[in-house]
């Protein structure tokens, strides 16, 4: 008997930096490009070079404040492509679709291990497609309503493995795209570290709703809230968004929030992680048979 | 009892005020609610297996008043812990003893579940079907609808004492009996009456027949309340006696009103002072008047 296929693996490529006709992706921070690839979507990958436009000092000094207070991994570039790696790998692994890579492709220029070809992906920004007003409103929460359980089911995926890694440290709607009729994530290059997984979640559906409140204004905000809490399943793990913000079980933490809401004026705002999780509590509780009866 | 009179000068008021009213209080409520979780939540959810209900156990009251309510309960003995998670172990417990014994309760699915069943939470059976306590108000002027309801109801409770006895089991009898912890699910004729709410329960002793005759007195007394402000005494005689014809043990009913109406060493200096602050605050509805009922029930 044969032992069973392999599949194999993809022949090296080799691309010369000053020879590549570059179109620059990304605002600030790494160098991200669009280039020429053959055998890409549209003929076109994207180089990430995690070497950015940053300075030293700067990276030293987010490093710090990341490792110190506030339990995220290192901004160090090398660190963010491993970090990027590997969780491109672990969130595919669990069947979460992210752009796919291309750690055959060499870059002549760039120092190795600081950058990574991506697969081209010319799909929907969930930041464009939520406030195209083309796209009839039903259709667009259809699509939310859709994306809420798969959502969910990353969660849960990252609460049941104690998994961090499995929580967007950047999440919200900027970075996450419709692409041939599913779903696709990107830029995964810090991580947090801690391992109240629960805690993470909440503070990841509050990043996320605050960023539907800013990005597509109240009323999308409104409706797409109430089908959040309609369509995720666990309600339970749904609360951990405001247990985030107002019951955190270490009391130093608590006591930190409280003067957090207290003394600063931003976070009277409209769109303030603590407003939005009282929005969903609201919810959770006029939805409980309990408070209902 | 019958025929409940505003005050000389006070107009009662009228059904859209009292309406407005409730739902002010449930605003108010609601918004009291939003800083804190306090208490269960029960939300109905919809799985690729059927619609179930995830119960959340949280704490009740703030950090302080939930671990001294369950110290006095724990120094006071007789009953379960407090705490959130006292309650779901308990309930976890309950709902397993009951369903091996026979009796009708939501099935814990907790196992099936387990995207939804957690530390803090059980997953339960989505059972539809109003509360017997709207049942029972939804069939105001219909006797022989609430005698139905009634000696069904009784008798459920019955067998269940029966158990109880046998095995010596106070887990079998209901810490927090009544028609609102009592689902009516089903066709009419075909009804399930399905107990929930088992959270708390009593702790072992020798003799049940005090734990009975709580139980009894809390159920009286959600007969009561079921009737809304307003409570009827003909339709609350009616209803006590329809309870005793479905339970059928008059003389373990007449042991549990003598019980409750005359106790015992110290336990009757408490009990008086007890029905004295009920008699105090009005006494309509309250449970010694309720078993005095019942004992008139049982021995007419």
């Amino acid at each position: 008997m044969s032992p069973p296929a392999t599949p194999a693996a993809p022949q090296p490529v080799v691309l010369r930096l000053d020879q590549l006709e570059k179109k620059p992706l990304a605002g600030e921070g790494n160098f991200v490009w669009k280039i020429p690839f053959p055998g890409g979507h549209e003929g076109a990958a994207v180089l990430k070079v995690y070497y950015g436009s940053r300075g030293w000092p700067l990276y030293a000094k987010k490093t710090v404040g990341n490792l110190l207070l506030t339990g995220r991994t290192s901004q160090m570039p090398r660190t963010r492509y491993r970090n990027e790696v590997d969780c491109v790998r672990l969130w595919e692994q669990h069947g979460f679709r992210c752009f796919g890579m291309h750690p055959e492709v060499k870059v002549e220029g760039l120092p190795e291990g600081g950058y990574m070809v991506f697969d081209w992906t010319p799909g929907r920004h969930f930041r464009e497609y939520f406030r195209d007003a083309s796209v009839p409103l039903d259709e667009r929460l259809a699509t939310w309503r859709r994306w809420v359980p798969e959502w969910h089911r990353r969660h849960a995926t990252a609460v049941r493995l104690g998994e961090p890694r499995l929580i967007h440290e950047n999440g919200d709607v900027k970075h996450v795209m419709l692409w041939q009729g599913g779903f696709t994530y990107f830029d995964f290059e810090i991580c947090f570290r801690s391992r109240n997984v629960r805690d993470l979640v909440g503070r990841e559906i509050l990043a996320y709703m605050r960023s539907v409140g800013k990005f597509f204004g109240d009323e999308m905000y409104e409706r797409m809230t109430d089908v959040l809490v309609q369509a995720y399943p666990d309600k339970s793990l749904l609360l951990s968004a405001w247990e985030h913000a107002f019951r955190n079980d270490n009391p130093l933490i608590r006591a930190a929030r409280f003067m957090d809401r207290a003394l600063k004026p931003r976070h009277q705002s409209r769109w303030s992680k603590y407003s939005v999780a009282q929005d969903i509590k609201q919810r959770l509780d006029a939805a409980s048979l309990t408070l209902n009866a | 009892m019958a025929g409940a009179t505003a005050p000389p000068g006070r107009e009662p008021p009228d059904p859209a005020t009292r309406a407005a009213r409730r739902a002010a209080r449930r605003e108010a409520r609601l918004a009291a609610e939003l800083g804190r979780l306090d208490g269960n939540r029960l939300w109905p959810v919809d799985t690729p297996r059927g619609r179930v209900l995830q119960k959340l156990y949280a704490e009740r009251g703030g950090p302080l008043r939930s671990r001294l309510r369950d110290l006095l309960a724990r120094l006071r003995g007789g009953k379960s812990g407090t705490r959130a998670a006292a309650r779901r172990a308990t309930e976890r417990r309950l709902l397993a003893l009951w369903r091996a014994a026979g009796l009708d309760v939501p099935a814990d699915l907790s196992d099936e579940h387990p995207d939804l069943a957690n530390a803090r939470t059980l997953v339960l059976e989505y059972v539809e079907g109003p509360l017997l306590s709207h049942a029972l108000r939804a069939a105001a002027g219909d006797r022989a609808r609430r005698d139905a309801l009634l000696t069904a109801f009784a008798a459920a409770t019955r067998r269940r004492h029966d158990l109880a006895l046998q095995r010596g089991e106070p887990g079998l009898v209901q810490e927090h009996g009544g028609v609102q912890h009592v689902l009516v699910s089903g066709p009419p004729g075909a009804e399930r009456l399905v107990t929930f709410d088992l959270e708390s329960a009593f702790a072992p002793r020798r003799d049940l027949l005090p734990l009975l005759a709580k139980e009894l007195g809390a159920t009286l007394r959600s007969l009561a309340r079921a009737q809304g402000r307003d409570v009827d005494a003909a339709v609350l005689r009616a209803d006590i006696a329809a309870f005793v014809r479905g339970y059928g043990e008059r003389a373990r009913l007449a042991a549990c009103a003598a019980h409750y109406l005359r106790p015992r060493g110290l336990a009757r200096v408490l009990w008086a002072v007890d029905r004295a602050l009920e008699e105090r605050a009005g006494g309509e509805g309250g449970k010694y008047e309720l078993m005095a009922l019942l004992q008139d029930a049982v021995a007419s």
